[in-house]
């Protein structure tokens, strides 16, 4: 088109030209003609011609203005087309221009500008500005990512000095809450909470306090050395240790699915003012970020911190606690001694209050009895005032002496006897005869009582003695006495015998006389009991003699005669005068029950304070015939 | 005012009785209360008359507790040696502690017995004036430091002199030790067998329906004067079946009109059938 445009440019140009040319030949001509006013010649073209000769020239003139015209719409076409061009190529770069800066806006960094940058200033610039967009949008980032980072550790940081202030003194609950927190708070996987645990400078150990997702194995083993493994390097060297590469057994993190490595570990030292008291163990999948490790450290720090506290004041309680509990016992065994004491005291009391009454009784005895103490073998150790007095000797005659010399000849096998007695624990006791100094035969009344230690051995032998001799002649002589005594006394009783004999005889024969009578005869004695029970009575009562022997009377009598028969209810009762002598009748009860009136004759008979009464009857029928 | 104004007026308004025990004794005990409470006399007198409670502290105070484990290591056999041929013939038993104190005696015999093979057919009664003290005897918790000291040379004095053949006894059978603690805790099967009550001995009556055949009354009556020693004698008496044993401290006699009614066997002593007449 732009050609099309350019050949047309020409021709008309061409055109433009021989017009031009063609204008100017016929204005010179038309101008021209003016000359033959002056001139008296034709007009005519040749006259023009003659007269005028450069109007050859501008014949030709068309032809050159055409050619002119060529030359110049060429010329001109051809700057057009520089032109054209030109602007083409300026658009395209606008277009370029606008589609960076689009990109820019719309943070899209990677694009780049396609022009000849070394030239186009404009371009220089454009990619300028997007280096430092690119730069403060970077640094931006880095801004954004730092404060993220800063309000997470202070964060974490706020909500650990509330967790570590809550706590005051479990040890336990502390360290728990600690794991569980910096698990949840850092996303981590496991974590395990050791606590340096130091009795003494030689036992120093590391003591698993609690912790987080350890699988079982791992938690059972409670204890690891001071200096042993990384826990004990970490604290040796009081830096925390960062393991990115972990040995396949070191840890295992077991979930429901199966288990795995982590993929780093973090052991930090709980450490303040350089002092160690324990040391966190974390593992992760993930890497630790630096301000992460910043942050276990600085919490670390202020773990230690409490814990240094939270072990203070443990300590502090139980050292009050034991000096209480000191305080406590001692009072208590304070008293337990004062208990003691006052027993003993009320003890040593007693014994001395037995120690009087002991005296008491001892001097009684010194004072009523012949005493002396001598050995298993008769040797005298110790005898009383008493004593000497009895046997007429003098204390240091005796010193020392066997109690063997007091005794007469032939009593000294006998001792021996009583002594071995006596060393088999046995006491003795009895009547002896002894030996005075002058000679003179005493008795006395002895007990020899062996006197027991507590290991039951015999230490000595007591003897208490009383003099007797006086008694023992009165004795005699009263046995002597006594013997004429039985005598008189036998030949009495002998005479006694042969009354009683005779009067017994005659017993019988009064009892059989009247047992054979007719009468119905029964003898009573003061109490009612019938004594006697002849043939006639069983006759008539139809009682056996022994069914009425020792009974009541008034078993032979009917309770309303008893009652109501005044003959029968003074005979029957004890305290009643009887109606002695007179014949009477009443009525008798025999042993079937039915009654019968009969004849008494009621006699008395009184021997000493013995009443006795017999009674005669006689059968009433009897008695009308 | 005197001591025994005070135990009068303690009588008149508490149950307790202490005007017969040994007047040096309560003496030096009131004395030691008066001391500790900082008390004058006037305000001895006000508290006993106006506060219970401290009436019961009073008595928890001024009595004395003292007992060990096997007291008096070397006289416990030849208390069995004579009670055993004695007690194996029986279906059963009773055997009352008369001031039991915190009941170490009380278990120191029961284990005997078990050893001996008795004490299913023992039956045990403890009685203490003290309630704190009946409430030790309950609990069987003793110290162990000072305990293990007895138990040891009870070991000893076994070994040397067995009881009916016994020369070793294994005491975890009887005892929870708890060392850190410094407990000795008494098992509960022992625990259980004794039944043990608040009793005051100075109370005339016997805080029993049954009789015994050993009454262990080790070290008590020395707390008291003799009238009340010889009343309580004739209350053991009275509550020993014939031939029965009491048992009293090492250096405790009988006196009195009521020794006769015991015959000392050793270290026992034994119920007699001495017939006494009664003048009314």
């Amino acid at each position: 088109m732009v050609k099309v445009s350019i050949k047309n440019i020409r021709s008309r140009y061409t055109l433009r030209g021989f017009m031009l040319g063609i204008i100017i030949y016929l204005l010179t001509l038309i101008s021209s003609t003016s000359i033959f006013e002056h001139v008296n010649q034709p007009v005519t073209f040749y006259n023009l011609y003659r007269f005028f000769p450069g109007l050859w020239f501008i014949t030709f003139l068309p032809l050159i203005t055409a050619f002119a015209g060529y030359i110049i719409a060429g010329n001109f076409a051809v700057f057009i087309r520089k032109q054209r061009k030109h602007i083409k190529q300026e658009a395209n770069k606008s277009e370029k221009v606008l589609e960076f800066v689009d990109n820019l806006r719309q943070d899209n960094f990677e694009s780049d500008l396609n022009l000849n940058h070394r030239k186009d200033r404009l371009a220089q610039s454009l990619l300028r500005l997007r280096d430092y967009l690119i730069k403060s949008k970077k640094d931006e980032e880095q801004r954004r990512i730092e404060e993220e980072q800063r309000t997470w550790v202070t964060q974490g940081l706020a909500h650990f000095g509330e967790l570590l202030r809550k706590e005051s003194d479990n040890l336990e609950d502390l360290s728990y809450n600690i794991i569980r927190y910096l698990v949840d708070y850092m996303k981590i996987n496991q974590a395990g909470f050791y606590l340096l645990n130091s009795i003494n400078d030689t036992d120093k150990y590391f003591e698993l306090k609690a912790c987080v997702a350890y699988d079982r194995k791992k938690f059972a083993d409670k204890r690891i050395n001071w200096e042993e493994g990384l826990i004990g390097r970490c604290a040796l060297e009081k830096q925390t240790i960062h393991l990115t590469d972990i040995p396949d057994d070191y840890l295992n993190i077991t979930s429901g699915l199966g288990d795995a490595n982590p993929r780093s570990i973090l052991i930090v030292p709980l450490k303040t003012n350089d002092e160690i008291y324990g040391v966190l163990e974390m593992a992760s999948f993930k890497d630790f970020a630096e301000f992460e490790v910043e942050f276990v450290e600085k919490i670390a720090e202020s773990i230690a911190l409490t814990i240094s506290s939270v072990q203070n004041t443990i300590r502090t309680t139980k050292l009050l606690k034991e000096t209480q509990n000191q305080a406590e016992r001692m009072l208590q065994q304070e008293e337990e001694l004062r208990q003691n004491l006052e027993e003993m005291q009320a003890t040593q009391e007693e014994s001395d209050r037995r120690e009087v009454e002991m005296k008491g009784i001892l001097e009684a005895i010194d004072h009523a009895a012949i005493s002396s103490e001598f050995e298993t073998d008769g040797t005298l150790i110790n005898v009383n005032q008493n004593f000497l007095r009895t046997f007429r000797y003098n204390p240091e005659e005796i010193d020392g002496q066997n109690i063997k010399i007091f005794f007469f000849k032939d009593d000294v096998a006998e001792m021996d006897q009583i002594l071995t007695d006596l060393r088999n624990g046995h006491n003795f006791k009895g009547r002896v005869r002894r030996r005075t100094k002058m000679g003179d035969e005493i008795y006395l009344l002895t007990t020899y009582t062996p006197v027991i230690d507590h290991e039951g051995e015999i230490i000595k032998i007591l003897s208490l003695e009383n003099d007797i001799t006086e008694q023992v002649k009165m004795e005699e002589e009263l046995k002597h006495s006594k013997d004429e005594l039985g005598v008189m006394l036998d030949e009495a009783k002998k005479e006694i015998i042969e009354q009683f004999k005779e009067v017994e005889s005659v017993k019988i024969r009064n009892e059989k006389t009247l047992e054979g009578a007719l009468d119905a005869i029964i003898t009573t004695n003061k109490n009612g009991e019938v004594e006697f029970f002849n043939a006639a009575a069983e006759k008539l009562w139809g009682y056996e003699r022994s069914e009425v022997l020792g009974q009541n009377v008034s078993m032979l009598f009917s309770d309303s005669s008893i009652a109501n028969d005044e003959f029968v209810s003074a005979f029957v009762a004890t305290d009643k005068n009887k109606i002695i002598g007179e014949r009477r009748e009443a009525p008798i009860k025999n042993k079937v029950g039915s009654e019968e009136p009969v004849l008494f004759l009621l006699s008395e008979a009184e021997v000493g304070e013995d009443h006795s009464y017999t009674a005669f009857i006689q059968q009433v029928e009897v008695e009308l015939f | 005012m005197d001591f025994k104004h005070y135990l009068q007026v303690l009588k008149e308004h508490s149950p307790y009785d202490f005007s017969n025990y040994s007047d040096n004794s309560i003496k030096r005990r009131l004395q030691k209360v008066i001391a500790d409470n900082d008390l004058s006399i006037e305000e001895l007198l006000l508290r006993t008359q106006n506060d219970n409670h401290f009436v019961e502290q009073l008595v928890e105070d001024i009595t004395v507790n003292t007992t060990e484990l096997f007291r008096d290591p070397e006289i416990w056999p030849s208390f069995y040696e004579q009670l055993y041929p004695q007690l194996k013939g029986k279906k059963t038993f009773n055997i009352w502690h008369a001031g039991s104190s915190s009941g170490m005696e009380v278990y120191s015999n029961m284990i005997i017995l078990n050893e001996l093979g008795l004490l299913d057919r023992a039956r045990i009664y403890a009685t203490d004036i003290s309630k704190s003290m009946v409430r030790q005897c309950q609990m069987g918790s003793y110290q162990y430091e000072f305990n293990k000291v007895q138990i040891e040379q009870f070991e000893r004095i076994l070994k040397k002199n067995p009881i009916n053949g016994i020369s070793r006894i294994d005491f975890t059978q009887y005892f929870d030790f708890d060392s850190d603690n410094d407990r000795l805790n008494v098992k509960d099967f022992l625990r259980d067998k004794v039944q043990v009550r608040q009793h005051d001995l100075v109370q005339e009556k016997s805080p029993f329906y049954n009789k015994f055949d050993i009454i262990f009354c080790r070290n008590v009556l020395i707390y008291f004067n003799a009238a009340l020693q010889s009343k309580i004698y004739q209350m053991f008496h009275k509550q020993l079946y014939p031939k029965g044993c009491m048992i009293l401290g090492n250096h405790e006699n009988l006196t009195g009109f009521f020794k006769t009614k015991f015959k000392k066997s050793g270290p026992l002593y034994v119920k007699t059938n001495v017939f006494h007449f009664k003048y009314q």
